[in-house]
C-alpha cells in the first residue's frame, strides 16, 4: 500500500516532488503545443456577440449567434461556438506556419448517426427533418438608416453538387488562426434573403465565402 | 464424452431458436429476407435496452406538457399507425400535415418519413419529440426530465453504463424498441413457408398484385423504398410537395415514399395525407386511371392498371392476407412502464 505523504522520509518525499516537477516539464508544453486557437475577428478586433458594430458605410450589424464545424488533421470534426470559449481551441500536434484545416464534414460524418460529442443534436446543429448537420449557423440583426433586418442562415449540405465540405491550408500566427468575418458578412444577402435554412446553391455559395474568410 | 457433442448441438439449437424467437419481442431476421439496413453495431440490442425503449415509447414525458407519447400516434393494434384522423394531432391539439405511418420492419428502411428526409433510425425520434405539431418539446427539456427521474436514471445506467443520460442514450434506447418491431408472420408469410394455402380468391388477388403492384410494393417488405407520385395530386389545403422538399428538385414534386403494405388492413387511413379511409378506395384509385392527377410516376403510366369489380375484390382479399395478428397483439410490444 502506498504511504501517505506525511509518512514519507525526506529522501522519498524529495524524490516524489522531483518526479512530479519532471512530469510537469514534460507534459505542460505538450499540452500547450497540442492546441490550435481560433479567433474570430471583425475589422481586426475580436468580435463579441450582441454588440452593435459598424457595417458598410452607414449601417451597423450585430451577431447573436455564430457556430460552425471546423477540423484539423488531429481532430477532424470540431464544434466551434463563439459564445463558448471552451470550444475555441482545437487539437493540433506539430503545427508549423500553416496547417490544413477541414471545413464542414463529409457525407459519412453527416449520416453515420453517431449523435454524441460534436454530433450531439443538443448543440443545435442537427437537421432532424433532413438528416445531416448544419455546417455554419449565423444569426443577428442588420440596421440600415431606414429599418432593421433580422437574419438567420443555416448553411450546410452533403449531396452532390452542393457539398459544404472543404479543406484548405491556412496561415498560423503563434498557434492561432484568425477568421476575419468582414467578407463573409458582406456576402450575406441580408436585405434580399434574410433566411436560408436548407442546402442548395445559395447555401453552397455562401459557405464558400465563409471558407474564404480564413487566411 | 459421446454425450457431449449431441448435448452441445442441442444446446446450440436451443440458443439459436431462443435468439430468433419472434415472441420475445427482440429483433429477429426472418428467413429469406434481405440484410437489414440498420447497423446493429452502432446500437447492440439488449433485453434491458428494448424494455427501456418501450417504456420511453409509451411515456408522455417526452412531450412538452407530458400529454403525448409516441404511442399516441403509433398504436400497436393499428400496426403502430394512427387511425382516428387523416393526419395526426399532437400537443395543444395541433394538427400536423402528414398521416402517421405504421411502424414495422424498420430495420430494413434506408430512410424514414414520407419524404425520406431522415436517414437513420437512431436519429429519427428527434423529429416527433421536437416538432411543434407533435410532441413540441426540446431535447434539453426531455433530458432534464429523464435525469431527474430515478427510475429512468437507474434503467439508463443499467443499459448504457452512464450516470448522465445524454441525447444518444435516449435515441438509441428508443431505437432498440422500434427496430425490434418485426412483422413477418401474416397469412402471406405462412403461405410462403408452405404452412397453409391461399383461398382461390386470395390466390387470384396475389396474381393481380404481382402483375400490377409488386414493382413498387415489392415482396417481402412490400415496398421498394423509392419515391413515387401516385396520381392522387396535391392536397387541396395542405402545402406538401413531398420528396422535392428534401432534394430541392422539381422532378421530385409530389413524390412520397412507397409505404409497406404489411398490415395495411389495420393501418388506415391511407396515403401520406390520409385522404382515403378505406382500402377499397385505394384500390379503386389505382384501378381507375381517369382519376389520376399529374404528376404520375412512370410505373403507373406504363401499367395502366384496369381492374373490374371482381378483380378489385380479389386484390383486397390478398391484401388482407398481409395482416399479422401475432404482431398486432404481441404483448411484448404493448404498453409498458418501468417497475
Amino acid at each position: 500500500m502506498s504511504a501517505l505523504p506525511w509518512e514519507l522520509n525526506t529522501f522519498e518525499a524529495m524524490k516524489r516532488v522531483t518526479h512530479f516537477l519532471f512530469g510537469l516539464v514534460l507534459i505542460a508544453p505538450w499540452e500547450i503545443w497540442a492546441q490550435l486557437n481560433l479567433r474570430v475577428l471583425y475589422r481586426s478586433a475580436p468580435i463579441t456577440l450582441g454588440k452593435r458594430l459598424p457595417f458598410n458605410s452607414n449601417d451597423s450589424i450585430q451577431l447573436d449567434q455564430l457556430k460552425f464545424y471546423i477540423g484539423t488533421k488531429d481532430e477532424k470534426v470540431h464544434f466551434f461556438d463563439l459564445e463558448d470559449s471552451l470550444t475555441h481551441t482545437l487539437i493540433l500536434h506539430q503545427p508549423e506556419d500553416s496547417t490544413l484545416l477541414f471545413f464542414g464534414m463529409d457525407s459519412l460524418a453527416n449520416t453515420q448517426g453517431r449523435l454524441d460529442g460534436p454530433f450531439d443534436p443538443l448543440l443545435g446543429m442537427y437537421w432532424a427533418w433532413n438528416t445531416g448537420y448544419i455546417q455554419i449557423k449565423i444569426s443577428g440583426v442588420l440596421w440600415t438608416s431606414i429599418q432593421s433586418f433580422p437574419f438567420e442562415y443555416h448553411l450546410g449540405g452533403y449531396r452532390h453538387p452542393y457539398i459544404t465540405h472543404y479543406q484548405k491550408m491556412v496561415s498560423l500566427h503563434n498557434r492561432t488562426v484568425h477568421l476575419s468575418l468582414e467578407g463573409f458578412l458582406s456576402a450575406l444577402p441580408i436585405q434580399g434573403q434574410p433566411k436560408i435554412m436548407m442546402p442548395g446553391p445559395r447555401a453552397w455559395t455562401l459557405y464558400q465565402h465563409f471558407v474564404s474568410s480564413f487566411p | 464424452m459421446k454425450y457431449l457433442i449431441p448435448l452441445w448441438l442441442l444446446l446450440s439449437v436451443f440458443l439459436v431458436s431462443w435468439e430468433v424467437s419472434p415472441e420475445d419481442g427482440l429483433f429477429y431476421q426472418p428467413d429469406g429476407w434481405p440484410k437489414p439496413s440498420y447497423n446493429f453495431e452502432t446500437n447492440p440490442i439488449s433485453h434491458e435496452g428494448f424494455l427501456l425503449g418501450k417504456a420511453l415509447f409509451y411515456d408522455p414525458l417526452l412531450s412538452k406538457d407530458s400529454t403525448v407519447s409516441c404511442a399516441s400516434c403509433h398504436l400497436q393494434y393499428t400496426a403502430f399507425a394512427h387511425v382516428d384522423h387523416p393526419t395526426s394531432h399532437g400537443v395543444d391539439s395541433r394538427v400536423g400535415k402528414r398521416n402517421a405511418p405504421g411502424l414495422m420492419n424498420l430495420a430494413w428502411y434506408p430512410y424514414f418519413h414520407w419524404d425520406g428526409g431522415v436517414l437513420g433510425l437512431n436519429g429519427q425520434a428527434i423529429n416527433p419529440i421536437t416538432h411543434p405539431d407533435e410532441m413540441g418539446s426540446t431535447l434539453e427539456d426531455v433530458l432534464k426530465k429523464l435525469n431527474r427521474n430515478p427510475i429512468y436514471r437507474k434503467a439508463f445506467k443499467n443499459v448504457f453504463k452512464t450516470d448522465e443520460i445524454k441525447t444518444y442514450h435516449l435515441l438509441k434506447a428508443l431505437a432498440q424498441f422500434t427496430v425490434s418491431l418485426v412483422s413477418a408472420n401474416s397469412k402471406y408469410d405462412q403461405m410462403k413457408r408452405k404452412e397453409l394455402a391461399f383461398s382461390d380468391q386470395e390466390q387470384r388477388g396475389y396474381t393481380l398484385f404481382l402483375r400490377h403492384c409488386n414493382q413498387c410494393h415489392t415482396e417481402p417488405l412490400f415496398t421498394n423504398f423509392k419515391f413515387k407520385s401516385n396520381g392522387i395530386g396535391p392536397h387541396p389545403t395542405l402545402k406538401d410537395e413531398g420528396r422535392s422538399e428534401i432534394t430541392g428538385k422539381g422532378k421530385d414534386a409530389y413524390a412520397f415514399r412507397v409505404p409497406t403494405l404489411r398490415n395495411i388492413e389495420h393501418s388506415f387511413p391511407y396515403m401520406h395525407d390520409g385522404r382515403f379511409s378505406k382500402l377499397k378506395e385505394v384500390i379503386h384509385h389505382y384501378a381507375t386511371a381517369s382519376m389520376w392527377k399529374l404528376p404520375v410516376s412512370p410505373e403507373l403510366n406504363k401499367k395502366n392498371i384496369s381492374l373490374n369489380a371482381d378483380e378489385e375484390k380479389a386484390l383486397l382479399s390478398f391484401l388482407k392476407t398481409l395482416t399479422d395478428k401475432g404482431f398486432l397483439l404481441n404483448s411484448n410490444f404493448g404498453y409498458f412502464t418501468l417497475p
